[in-house]
This record gives C-alpha cells, sequence and structure tokens, in this order.
C-alpha cells in the first residue's frame, strides 16, 4: 500500500475518534477519557495530520 | 484500509456503549496506590482512573510507586460511574500509624449535598480492635457488646433488657457507648419522663446561618414552628429551603420554601425577610427532630417553637453581632471561621482560644469533662460551631436523645459501663496490611457530573501535629452494583 493512502486513512482514523470523542463527551461527559487519553489522541491527530501534509498532495 | 478503521471506530463506539449501560449490572472501580510496575498501555494511552486524585493536596503524599499517604483529616475522592447504581461495596487495603487521639477511621459517600451530610462506615476502630481488650466481649456477627464488668450471657439479653427498659442495664447516665449501631426502637439516652413538662415555647434569640439540625420534645399534641427567612445572596445559586419534621424516622410535616428570586444573586444585597410558619396538631407528645435543609446564603432569624427543649445537633452557625451564649453537652467544641470580621477570642468553659485565622478549624477542651453541659461564650456572632453533642441556650433545657458515640473524645471512665458496636473487624494481611470491607445502599446519594464523593474521615488527623500519626493507603476498590439490563428489559414488558 502506498505511504501516502497510509498516512490519509490514519488522518481520517484519528479525525474521526477524536470527533468520537468529542461527542461521547458532550452526551456522556467522562465516559471517553476514562478509557483514553484525549492528550495522547490529539497529538497522533496532529502527527497523521503533518504527515498527511508533508506526504500527501 | 477504510473498512478496517471505520469497524474499529465502531468497536470503540459499541464498547463505550456497553460500558455507559454497564448491562451486567455490575462496575469496578479500582484503585491501587502500591503498583510494583509500570504499565505503558495504561499509565499513558489509558485514560484516566474513575478514582480521582485525592483532595485537598496537601493532607496526602501521593508517590508514584508507593501508597497513598493521608496526613491529615478528611480527603476526598472522587468516583466516576457511567450510571447510577443502588449499592456499592468499597475494599480499603491500609496500614494505621495512629494514636489514641485518632483511633477511627471511617469512609463513606456524600449522602445530602444540602446539610453537607456524609453517610459513614466505619473502617477501623482502634478502640474495638485493641483498647477494649480487658472488657467481657460477647459477638454475633459484626455485632460486639462489651462488658466493663460481666453482667450479661448473651446479647440478646443486654438488648432485650435495654430495649424493654427494665433498669437493669444502666445505674448512671451515659453508661453505654454505641458505634454504628442502629439505635430505632430502642429508648432514647435520657429519661423523657423526668422532662419538664410545662415546655413553654422558645424564641431563639440569634439568628441561624445555613443547615441545621435540632432536636425538641414536645409536650402537647401541637406543633408551632416559625421564623423568617433572610438571604444574603452572596453566593450565585438559588436558596430553596425545606424543612422537614421527624417522629423518630418518620416525616411528620415538609415544607418546601423557592427563592423568590427578588434580588440579584450573587450580587451582596440583603433579601428582605421572608416569613414561614408551620403548624400541625394531632401529634404524640414526645422526641421529634427538625432539619432546616439550605445552602450558606440563607439565614433564619426569631425562629420561635412551643418549646424550650430545642438543641441544634453537631453543628451551629451564628450570626450577628450581639455577644452569644450558649451550652453543649460535649466537652469539646471545634470552631472555625469564613470571614475575618468573626475572628475573636472565644470563652469555653472559663478556657480561652484565639481564633486568628479564617478557614482553619480550631479545637478547644473543656477541663471539667464530668460536667453534664459546658459554657460557650463568643464576643459575636459568624463562627462554626462543631461537636459531637448538641448546642442549647441553657444547660436546664439542653436535650440530647443520643447516646455517646465511642469516638476520639471518648473517655474510658467508671461511668461507661457497657460498649455496643456494630463493626466488622479489620482483615490482617500480609505486611501489617489490614483490609476493610464497607457496604453501602448508595441510591438516593449525591452523585455530579456522574461522580459520587468519597471521603476519608480521621478525626483528628492534623497536618500540624505529627504525633497523631498518618495513615498509608495501598488500595481502594470500589464495586457498585444496580439493575442489569435484562432485569430492566423484563421490568418493561412485565415479565
Amino acid at each position: 500500500m502506498k505511504r501516502n493512502v497510509i498516512f490519509k486513512e490514519l488522518f481520517y482514523f484519528f479525525s474521526t475518534l477524536l470527533g468520537l470523542a468529542f461527542l461521547v463527551e458532550i452526551v456522556f461527559p467522562g465516559l471517553f477519557i476514562l478509557f483514553f487519553n484525549l492528550a495522547v489522541l490529539t497529538a497522533c491527530w496532529l502527527i497523521s495530520a503533518l504527515l498527511t501534509l508533508l506526504y500527501v498532495r | 484500509m477504510r473498512i478496517f478503521w471505520l469497524g474499529v471506530i465502531i468497536l470503540i463506539l459499541l464498547f463505550l456503549l456497553w460500558q455507559k449501560v454497564a448491562p451486567t449490572g455490575e462496575w469496578i472501580c479500582e484503585q491501587n496506590f502500591k503498583a510494583n510496575s509500570f504499565n505503558f498501555l495504561s499509565e499513558t494511552l489509558g485514560g484516566k482512573s474513575c478514582l480521582s486524585k485525592v483532595s485537598p493536596v496537601d493532607r496526602a503524599i501521593s508517590n508514584d510507586n508507593g501508597p497513598l499517604i493521608v496526613l491529615a483529616d478528611p480527603v476526598y475522592f472522587s468516583v466516576f460511574t457511567p450510571r447510577p447504581f443502588s449499592r456499592a461495596e468499597v475494599t480499603i487495603t491500609y496500614r494505621p500509624h495512629l494514636s489514641s487521639s485518632t483511633p477511627i477511621i471511617e469512609a463513606g459517600f456524600l449522602a445530602d449535598n444540602k446539610l453537607w451530610r456524609y453517610d459513614l462506615k466505619p473502617v477501623y476502630n482502634l478502640w474495638l480492635e485493641k483498647a477494649l481488650v480487658d472488657w467481657t466481649s460477647l459477638s454475633i456477627d459484626n455485632l460486639h457488646l462489651f462488658q466493663r464488668e460481666k453482667k450479661f450471657d448473651s446479647i440478646f439479653d443486654f438488648l432485650d433488657a435495654w430495649q424493654n427498659n427494665t433498669g437493669e442495664v444502666c445505674s448512671s447516665p451515659h453508661c453505654l457507648a454505641v458505634y454504628n449501631f442502629d439505635l430505632n426502637g430502642f429508648p432514647p439516652a435520657i429519661n423523657l419522663d423526668l422532662l419538664n413538662k410545662n415546655t413553654g415555647s422558645l424564641v431563639f434569640p440569634y439568628m441561624l446561618r445555613g443547615a441545621h439540625q435540632f432536636y425538641f420534645y414536645l409536650s402537647g399534641e401541637e406543633l408551632n414552628l416559625a421564623g423568617e427567612l433572610i438571604d444574603r445572596n452572596e453566593s450565585k445559586d438559588k436558596d430553596d429551603v425545606e424543612i422537614t419534621v421527624y417522629h423518630g424516622k418518620k416525616n411528620i410535616v415538609s415544607l418546601v420554601i423557592k427563592d423568590d428570586g427578588l434580588e440579584i444573586e450573587g450580587s451582596g444585597d440583603k433579601g428582605k425577610s421572608r416569613p414561614f410558619v408551620i403548624n400541625q396538631d394531632g401529634l404524640k407528645s414526645g422526641l421529634y427532630r427538625f432539619d432546616f435543609r439550605t445552602s450558606d446564603d440563607l439565614m433564619i432569624k426569631n425562629l420561635s417553637i412551643n418549646s424550650q427543649y430545642f438543641s441544634a445537633l453537631h453543628k451551629i452557625w451564628l450570626e450577628g453581632d450581639e455577644p452569644i451564649n450558649l451550652v453543649s453537652d460535649a466537652s469539646y467544641l471545634q470552631v472555625k471561621a469564613f470571614n475575618p470580621t468573626a475572628l475573636q477570642v472565644i470563652n469555653f468553659d472559663q478556657v480561652e482560644l484565639e481564633i486568628e485565622k479564617i478557614y482553619s478549624q480550631y479545637e478547644v477542651k473543656s477541663k471539667e469533662q464530668g460536667d453534664a453541659w459546658h459554657n460557650i461564650h463568643l464576643k459575636r456572632g459568624g463562627l462554626i460551631l462543631e461537636n459531637n453533642g448538641v448546642f442549647a441556650l441553657n444547660g436546664e433545657f439542653i436535650l440530647n436523645p443520643d447516646y455517646p458515640r465511642l469516638d476520639r473524645s471518648t473517655v474510658l471512665t467508671t461511668n461507661l459501663d457497657y460498649v455496643l458496636a456494630d463493626y466488622e473487624l479489620a482483615q490482617p494481611l500480609a505486611g501489617a496490611w489490614l483490609q476493610s470491607y464497607l457496604d453501602f445502599s448508595t441510591v438516593n446519594f449525591y452523585r455530579e457530573d456522574g461522580n459520587y464523593n468519597l471521603i476519608l474521615s480521621i478525626p483528628g488527623l492534623k497536618l500540624d501535629q505529627a504525633a497523631s500519626g498518618y495513615l498509608e493507603i495501598k488500595e481502594v476498590k470500589i464495586r457498585f452494583y444496580g439493575n442489569s439490563l435484562w432485569s430492566k428489559i423484563k421490568n418493561w414488558l412485565n415479565l
């Protein structure tokens, strides 16, 4: 699989996961952050965004 | 690739929904403060613990790889649960390093956020674990009777004699101390026949602030309770009032007064006084309790009742610039000020105590330990007075139907002949660790933003008194129980 496809899909994945996190935290406060580290997820999303910007045209 | 990550997202969503619903009806919150190895997955990638960090932080030392060390009383935790549950089993593993001035460890949940009342259960009681070894003891399950001199051969004989008031149990007042024992159905600690039946009426001369509980005695069949409410409007919240009168555990009268909303909350403009009246007849003469549930922003003035036997239970907060004279049946007094204008020198049984800082708790002990009541003199109001007894206007009409509690103020004097306790002895573990198990019905407990409020209390433990000791906590495990999804479905379908 091409590198640019992987980075693009990773960016979509983390974006969706963060969207899910905010949605869950609005509806059920405290539930998402009980199981997932939001700071780590945000860092992963940022890295995937950078990689997408660098390698996806 | 896309199908794969979408599948992962759906699985995460399903996992979160499962956790939210807790379909099995169980939820476990566990915190090991002495975890030996660093788990990268849970420590870094995982979320926060369901048990919050301890607060206030200065009352405990929290090491990464050591037990939690509690240095002062009380400490609080928030316990996250995805939904409300009806029961909680709390297991605490700990190592006490406490002294006779700090003999009790209790834990519990916030049950009433207006009265700020916690439902506390015993974790460890030094008196029951070690100090009463010289006494004759009888036990049935968790019920323990300690006798200074053996008089009863079984707990049932003792309970029977006590319940039927045969006079065998006590030859002197307050010969029995209790701990964590449900007194419902047992006679009060005072002989009501000896009370003055012409109880008259009373207008409480001082202004009260915040939530209070009172005991009073009615000689007739009618209750006349009245007063005026004043909203200080210092906090931004609405200040509703709930007044409830109980006879034993039975609710006799309830009155809810909503905030009038005439002034802006938080403006500091004192509201106009709003009178309230409770008149109820057809009552039996006897002991009653009056709960005044509200916020600290509300004051009650000109409180009047058709009984002179009127005593505030455990806590009283008086306002006003005039001198205040009270009595209390407890031989110690805890004092706290929230406002610099309240700072003063107080007098407790001729012992002077200077209240020099706000938000600090001060304590004074009477030199007259054996007296039936102790005099309190304040130059002005603004102080919160607390102890394990009652507060009244004068000693003649002080009313405390509660038996002395086996706590840090207990003096094992010759007056005390029996100790009755509902207490599960701590289980010893390797390394001098102890484990205690507590069971709570959490149905009406206060829960805010998905969190229950857990307290760990060691009365008398203070930061500035190294001799009072400390407590090591290795693990806290809370297992919550509620309705399972299946039982809910069966209820909906009426199966």
